[in-house]
């Protein structure tokens, strides 16, 4: 097995914050490796620590057998990263920015197709100073492409950009992978690790939570399905008796109950009816990653 | 090279985009030299005013006419005596024949002590005195032998001019390291720490841009200065370039050494300015040091930017200067060689 990425208890603080506390991974070569998890988690840290930023407080590192943090140009050459917050030259133009980052490496892609890659070839003549957030997203998204490096780190890559652009940045980075490409991201979208992810690293408070396919992940903390429904929150109490054992969450309104028997669980619902109760808006799905990480910390990713 | 010229070439833009950097680096001196040459170009040695009312043919107005400071309006007596009353002439002279080759000359002028007048009044007895002497053939008992040290006349805006290259010059290297600030304060110095080059290249380049744009300051100061206001360029190119060089140098780095410690651009900007003020006027780029207070002097003996004018000043026009060259020109390099080693000493990236 190709490790491109080895982790081993690494820690990071922050004066008196633990930014990262003592986790251990691996990413192997050709994968999309993600890190999910909510605000403040340590994600942006980790990848700081990754590309050389930062130096860390303890662990062991090693990037395509580099350590980060005393890398040379050597190393630089074959990572191209996209930080969170977007830096650049106010008054240069999209297609120069591109142009001048391309000059760093030693095989980049070409501008123009960097540009169509991320959509912005109509605003190739825009000073970046005059982007909208989401397309300087997507400015920074292709400083890190055009590397054309053997790493991509993108942190959040998709934070802040509508649903199609979402869509089209997913597009990109599936296509990096076909291209033999490793992908390192960022996200606190779980439809974005569970779509993209081959394997995901669920992070909350610094530590991992959580490690594997999103398929392995659901499946172990889930052998059950989802049934979804409104509920008024004075009626709740009606439900503890009629689904017997089973585990159910409550988020204002709205109910979830998790089983393994999706039928005979639907029917003792409906026999709710008979106290006046309306089964309102009912859904049935597979778990996702949300209720993972809903189990496995007691919250929401977005709360 | 192919990274640091398209490093060059991301400063240059960035900068020249940015419409206040043109102003303040460029427009603002230039619009200095036309306000200073306006104001000041005039030379010293004005002419006197003589309203002359004299009978025609009389051999004194001849040797009026030979003296080339004087400047002779021909009048009757009448309007002689009136431009005298409202002060439109130094003197009035009126010239009468008293027959068999004699002449009165009545002078006319203003007597109190500030008047031109009175100078005038004893530069015409002189030189008619000058003249009876020759004429009668008397032996002499005194020669006067004159000796003009050929010394040029400097005029203000002449003073000035260099003056105002180097607070251009020291702005430039001041406000300009500013931009660095600017971009360790956006995150565009770790951006680039991330891309595999040196950041010695992203700094020297900028650097680099900054030594052209004070020669280019230069160029067009003393275009300026000399084209529309005559003022006499007497520097070798090769000693102008080296002292402009040399002078942008010293202000770079210190202002490199100041933004060092600030955090933000505002921060940065306030340092600058504490640091460029009062040198702007203590300096004696725009009067000389004679015009400060003795207790101010050995301040203004400190200053990097004294030197630099006093320097300027002798290259350009080359006079002499309140200090000798080689004395500022070692100032200069002191000052740069203790600014850069506390520049990079006290150096952050982040
Ligand atoms: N420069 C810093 N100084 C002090 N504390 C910091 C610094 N950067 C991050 N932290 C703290 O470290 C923790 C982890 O931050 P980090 O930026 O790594 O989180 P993140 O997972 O990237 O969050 P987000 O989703 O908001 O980007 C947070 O509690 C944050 O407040
Ligand atoms: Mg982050």
């Amino acid at each position: 097995m190709d490790q491109v990425i080895y982790v081993e208890n690494l820690r990071h603080t922050y004066n008196d914050v633990v930014a990262v506390d003592d986790i251990s991974f691996f990413v192997k070569r050709g994968e999309i490796f993600g890190l999910l998890g909510p605000n403040g988690a340590g994600k942006s840290t980790t990848t700081e620590i990754l590309v050389g930023l930062k130096k860390r407080k303890a662990g062991l590192v090693k990037v395509l057998g580099f350590d980060p943090q005393d890398s040379d140009n050597e190393f630089k050459k074959r990572i191209g990263v996209q930080l969170q917050t977007p830096a650049l030259f106010e008054r240069l133009k999209v297609k120069e920015m591109l142009h001048l980052f391309a000059s760093f490496y030693p095989q980049p892609l070409k501008v123009k197709e960097t540009l169509e890659l991320v959509g912005l070839e109509e605003k190739q003549n825009t000073l970046s100073s005059k982007l909208s957030g989401g397309q300087l997203q997507r400015l920074s998204v292709a400083l890190a492409l055009i590397s054309n490096a053997d790493i991509i780190f993108l942190d959040e890559p998709t934070t802040g950009l509508d649903p199609q652009s979402r869509r089209g940045m997913w597009d990109v980075i599936e296509d990096l992978q076909k291209q033999g490409k490793t992908i390192f991201l960022t996200t606190h979208y779980l439809d974005e690790a569970e779509k993209l992810c081959g394997r995901v690293a669920i992070v909350d408070y610094g530590k991992i939570i959580a490690l594997g396919t999103p398929e392995e992940l659901i499946h172990y903390h889930f052998a059950e399905q989802a049934l979804e429904f409104n509920i008024p929150v004075e009626k709740r109490h009606l439900l503890a008796s009629t689904v017997e054992g089973a585990k159910i969450e409550f988020n204002e309104n709205r109910a979830t109950v998790y089983t393994t028997e999706v039928v005979s669980t639907v029917a003792s619902l409906l026999s709710l009816k008979d106290n006046g109760f309306k089964l309102d808006s009912l859904t049935v799905r597979g778990a996702t990653l949300e209720d993972v990480f809903l189990k496995l910390t007691g919250r929401r990713i977005r709360e | 090279m192919k990274i640091f010229f398209q490093l060059f070439m991301a400063h240059l833009k960035d900068m020249f985009r940015d419409k206040m950097v043109l102003f303040w680096f460029f427009l603002f001196p230039v619009l200095f030299v036309f306000l200073y040459g306006t104001i000041f170009s005039s030379t010293g040695n004005e002419k006197f005013t003589i309203s002359l009312a004299a009978p025609e043919k009389s051999p004194t107005v001849a040797i009026f006419e030979k003296m080339p400071v004087f400047e002779i309006t021909y009048l009757n007596q009448e309007q002689a005596l009136n431009n005298i009353k409202q002060g439109k002439t130094d003197v009035a002279v009126i010239i009468q024949n008293n027959g068999a080759d004699k002449e009165q000359v009545f002078v006319h002028y203003k007597n109190d002590q500030n008047s031109t007048g009175t100078i005038v009044a004893g530069l015409i007895r002189q030189v008619l005195t000058e003249v009876e002497l020759a004429k009668s053939g008397l032996p002499r008992h005194y020669q006067i032998i004159e000796r003009p040290e050929d010394e040029q006349t400097l005029r203000m805006i002449d003073y000035i001019l260099p003056g105002i290259l180097a607070m251009a010059i020291m702005q430039l290297g001041l406000f300009g390291s500013m931009q660095f600030v600017t971009y360790r304060e956006k995150r565009i110095i770790k951006r680039l720490a991330l891309a595999p080059i040196s950041k010695v290249s992203f700094l020297s380049s900028e650097i680099f841009l900054r030594l052209i744009m004070s020669l280019v300051q230069g160029l067009l100061i003393l275009s300026i200065g000399n084209l529309v206001y005559k003022v006499p360029i007497q520097g070798s190119p090769i000693a102008i370039v080296g002292i402009i060089l040399l002078g942008s140098s010293v202000f770079i780095s210190l202002g490199y050494l100041i933004c060092s410690f600030a955090k933000t651009t505002e921060a940065a900007n306030g340092l600058v300015q504490a640091v460029q003020f009062p040198m702007m006027f203590l300096s004696g780029i725009f009067f000389p040091l004679s015009f400060l207070p003795a207790s101010m002097l050995p301040v203004v003996k400190a200053m990097p930017l004294t030197y630099l004018g006093d320097s300027l000043r002798q290259i350009i026009l080359g006079l002499s200067g309140e200090f000798n060259l080689l004395t500022g020109i070692i100032v200069l390099v002191g000052w740069l060689v203790v600014t850069l080693f506390l520049a990079i000493h006290f150096f952050r990236w982040e």
